[in-house]
C-alpha cells in the first residue's frame, strides 16, 4: 500500500511497483483526454469542464475564454505528477508543498474522469465493493487515489499548520 | 450544525434584481466522487477562510446540495469559478 509521509522538506510519496504502474496508466488515460480533440458530448470533458452559467451563450463564453487556459493548468500538474513518478518501477519520491498541491488537483481529476465514466452516484461511491461488479476494479483504483488524496491533505496540514 | 442559509451575504432586497452591482453568486454543487476533507481544504487554500468555515461551507454542498462559496463582481466572481474548476469543483455562477 502507498506510503505518505511528512519529512523534512515536503512530502514523501512511497508506491510499490503495481500501485506506480496503476497511477501512470490512469494518468496516461487522463492526458488523451486532456489533449485531444475536446468533445463537449463527452461526460468526462463535461465534469471537468462544467459549463459556469445555466445560460448557454454565457456558459459557451466562458468556456470561449478559459478552456484553453484550464486545459493547460491540468495538464501541466499531470506532467509534474508523471515526473515525479519516472518512467518505470516502484516510486519513492519527496514532494515539495506546492507541487504537492498540484498531485491533489491531478488526482481529483483522475477520480472524477474515472468515476463520471462509470457514472457512479453516492451510493455506488459508499457500498463495500462488490468483486463481482464489473465496475469493482475502477472503484477500487477511485478509493485507492481518494485514500493517497486523504494522506496528502493531511500531510499538507501538517505541513502548514491549518 | 448548520441552521442558517450559507453565505447569503449582501444581497439587496428581492425587488432589486436588475441592480448592476448586485454581485454574482459563485456556487458550488454537491459531487458524488468529491472528497469531504479535499473540498474542505480547496475552500481554505483558494479563499483564505478557517477551518471552521470552510467546513461547513462543505457540509452544506454535501446536504443541502450546494452552497454559495463566495460572491463579488463578474470578474472576481469567474476567476474563482475557474479556480474551482481548476481544482475539480462543480462550481457556476448566478445572480439568483
Amino acid at each position: 500500500m502507498a506510503d505518505i509521509d511528512v519529512v523534512a522538506d515536503g512530502i514523501r510519496v512511497r508506491l510499490a511497483r503495481e500501485e506506480s504502474d496503476v497511477l501512470r496508466g490512469v494518468l496516461d488515460e487522463l492526458r488523451a483526454v486532456l489533449r485531444g480533440e475536446i468533445d463537449r458530448s463527452d461526460a468526462v470533458i463535461g465534469r471537468l469542464f462544467p459549463d459556469a452559467y445555466d445560460s448557454t451563450d454565457e456558459a459557451d463564453s466562458y468556456r470561449e475564454l478559459t478552456t484553453d487556459s484550464l486545459t493547460r493548468d491540468k495538464l501541466e500538474a499531470l506532467e509534474a505528477v508523471r515526473d515525479a513518478l519516472g518512467p518505470r518501477g516502484p516510486v519513492d519520491t519527496v514532494v515539495e508543498p506546492e507541487p504537492a498541491e498540484a498531485w491533489l488537483r491531478v488526482l481529483t481529476d483522475l477520480r472524477l474522469a474515472i468515476g463520471t465514466r462509470m457514472d457512479v452516484d453516492e451510493d455506488a461511491m459508499s457500498r463495500q465493493l462488490d468483486p463481482s461488479d464489473p465496475n469493482a476494479p475502477a472503484l477500487s483504483i477511485i478509493h485507492w487515489l481518494g485514500w493517497i488524496t486523504e494522506q496528502v491533505v493531511a500531510a499538507l496540514r501538517a505541513t502548514d499548520g491549518t | 450544525m448548520t441552521t442558517t442559509a450559507p453565505e447569503r451575504v449582501d444581497l439587496p432586497g428581492t425587488g432589486e434584481r436588475d441592480e448592476p452591482d448586485r454581485p454574482w453568486l459563485v456556487v458550488v454543487h454537491n459531487d458524488p466522487i468529491n472528497l469531504m476533507s479535499y473540498v474542505t481544504w480547496v475552500f481554505q487554500k483558494l479563499f483564505g477562510y478557517p477551518h471552521s468555515k470552510a467546513h461547513k461551507l462543505m457540509l452544506d454542498v454535501h446536504h443541502k446540495g450546494r452552497a454559495i462559496v463566495s460572491s463579488g463582481p463578474r470578474e472576481k466572481a469567474e476567476h474563482d469559478c475557474y479556480r474551482l474548476h481548476a481544482h475539480g469543483l462543480w462550481a457556476t455562477l448566478t445572480k439568483d
